[in-house]
């Protein structure tokens, strides 16, 4: 049975969906795609990562050193790619609901704002 | 002095980690840690030396360890259930603190050992995993001094003598305990809670289940009995999830996944039927320890329709009709080592004539009637042999070398024969009628069940 997929796998399996990275890239490109919000630490990617490839979602592409520091290259497997899509259609029926909700919402009168959606 | 930033040095936190780890990750996550240096111009900050540690500490928490781990309970259990017989020989108050002693540290040996496979579940952060192992070993610590207030203050008041400050702190002692349980249980169960979308309402939840949840493991691991046998059994779940190889290198991975297995041989129709002697023994085991079993029950009256010789009346029913019981359900022994061996390739013969033999064990101390001394010796000697004689099949399963895994299956075994051969083998000859049928049933449910549909289209004939 598949795991739930915790926040920094998600934005993990995200980041190298688009395309196999090394772990520092990983980590800048996370950074971006969640504009800040998710900050990942060193110690927290790393361990998404071994936990990621334990379980089949990612395998290691390829590993180098560069400039004397060694690098593993990362990539997403096909059961990574199922796991992720699942986890993003959930999130799309949830926002879907939350949206609709928001949309039936009757506007009220707050004096800050004036007229808004409650 | 030491020098400012020492504790901060990524070299230096890698210590942390275990070295099948470091060997197998360090050089990359020194070599991330580098990067991200280079890139902001600064080292590690406080905050990320630490978490560096607690992840460090966390590696630890693997399946391994929960092995070794399940295997100290263990034997901090059997302790903890010998200690009591200790009471001739040594003051009863050093016996008293003794058990609570082996106990608590048997329930803290065997909590980390589930947190081993709580973790390998992925239900915890590092972070997580810390502070419940910090706050496990705090609730049995506090546990020891609970139980003796209990233990010291019911003394007193049965003595009708005024109880003392000690006694009476009993249930702040235990409240402190229960306090610390729910903080270590909560993690884990926020983190099996992960549906809950909110945070607040998941670690809620979390508390709220950790509460009662600490209550029920602290008053089910009072049971000696009960600490072993959930040490067996995460001693068997953590072996069964330790990964193959998990201490080699990634060259090693790369190696055994490379190397190509050779296909499996094609299933056929009589490698899922059951050998055919099966069916005879146990239908002749059910016909023989049927009237066994009735007479053990029924001995008080009018039996000589089970075909009982009337000259053993004269004898204790139940002892009779068990011991005659044992004796009549061997030949369900070999048939139920014939259903094994069919997954299991080596030593089931040996371990058959061991449960035999422990069988045989049973039949002499039920014989030895209700007041033989040392009948009940013998069957937890026979307990013991046939526990060894089941843990022995699994011993190609379990890790390290042949003198570890023979030592494993010893200790596991006395452990498991304890636990469930004993009561087991007590109740043998009255529930060998089931057994029997359940041999029978096995067996005959192949033959009556339908052949499956293959799917693949039939071609028209003519």
């Amino acid at each position: 049975m598949p795991r739930d997929l915790t926040e920094p796998a998600f934005w993990v399996l995200t980041a190298l969906s688009e395309a196999p990275r090394h772990g520092y890239a990983v980590l800048g490109r996370v950074e971006e795609l969640s504009a800040g919000q998710s900050p990942l630490r060193v110690t927290t990617l790393y361990a998404t990562l071994e936990r990621l490839e334990r379980d089949g979602r990612i395998r290691v592409v390829s590993e180098e050193v560069v400039d004397g520091r060694a690098r593993r290259t990362y990539e997403v497997t096909v059961e990574g790619r199922q796991v992720l899509s699942q986890e993003t259609e959930r999130l799309m029926v949830r926002a879907r609901a939350a949206r609709a909700s928001l949309g039936q919402a009757r506007p009220v009168w707050t004096r800050a704002s004036g007229w808004a959606h409650a | 002095m030491r020098r400012r930033g020492a504790g901060r040095d990524p070299q230096r936190l890698l210590r942390w980690y275990p070295r099948a780890w470091r060997r197998e990750h360090g050089a990359v996550l020194l070599g991330l840690l580098a990067e991200q240096a280079a890139d902001r111009g600064r080292g590690l900050s406080a905050g990320e030396a630490w978490s560096m540690r607690l992840h460090g500490i966390a590696e630890w928490f693997t399946p391994r360890a929960g092995a070794v781990l399940a295997v100290g309970g263990l034997l901090a259990g059997l302790l903890a259930v010998a200690s009591p017989f200790a009471v001739d020989r040594a003051p009863e108050d050093v016996v008293v603190v003794a058990a609570a002693v082996t106990g608590a540290l048997a329930s803290a040996l065997t909590s980390l050992s589930v947190l081993t496979l709580v973790r390998d579940a992925g239900w915890t952060t590092a972070v997580g995993t810390v502070v419940s192992a910090t706050a496990l070993l705090g609730a049995w610590t506090v546990s020891v001094p609970a139980g003796l207030a209990w233990s010291v203050g019911f003394d007193q008041a049965d003595a009708g003598l005024p109880r003392t400050p000690f006694a009476s702190a009993w249930p702040v002692l235990l409240a402190v305990a229960v306090a610390l349980g729910a903080v270590a249980l909560a993690p884990a169960i926020a983190g099996g809670l992960r549906r809950i979308p909110t945070t607040a309402g998941r670690w809620a939840l979390a508390v709220a289940c950790g509460v009662p949840a600490a209550v029920l493991i602290a008053v089910t691991t009072v049971a000696p009995g009960g600490s072993l046998l959930v040490a067996v059994v995460l001693l068997v779940l953590c072996i069964a999830r330790q990964q193959p190889g998990t201490s080699a290198t990634r060259e090693d991975h790369q190696v055994a996944t490379a190397r190509v297995d050779p296909p499996p041989s094609p299933r056929t129709g009589d490698a899922h039927r059951p050998p055919p002697a099966v069916l005879p023994l146990a239908v002749v085991g059910f016909l023989l320890t049927t009237p066994c079993a009735l007479y053990a029950v029924l001995g008080g009256g009018d039996t000589s329709w089970t075909g009982f010789p009337a000259a053993l009346e004269a004898l204790p029913p139940m002892n009779t009709g068990l011991a005659l019981g044992a004796l009549a359900s061997l030949p369900l022994v070999p048939a139920a080592a014939l259903l094994v061996s069919r997954r299991v390739r080596r030593g089931v013969g040996l371990a058959a004539t061991l449960v035999c033999v422990a069988v045989q064990g049973q039949a002499v101390s039920a014989g030895m009637g209700p007041d033989g001394d040392g009948g009940f010796l013998v069957v937890v000697a026979a307990g013991a042999l046939a526990g060894v004689a089941v843990v022995s099949l699994l011993a190609p399963r379990l890790p390290g070398p042949a003198s570890t895994r023979r030592l494993l299956v010893a200790v596991i075994g006395v452990a498991t024969g304890w636990v469930v051969g004993v009561p087991v083998l007590m109740v043998g000859p009255l529930i060998a009628p089931f057994i029997a049928l359940g041999l029978a049933v096995h067996v005959l449910r192949p033959l009556t069940r339908r052949p499956r549909r293959t799917g693949q289209p039939q071609l028209a004939v003519g």
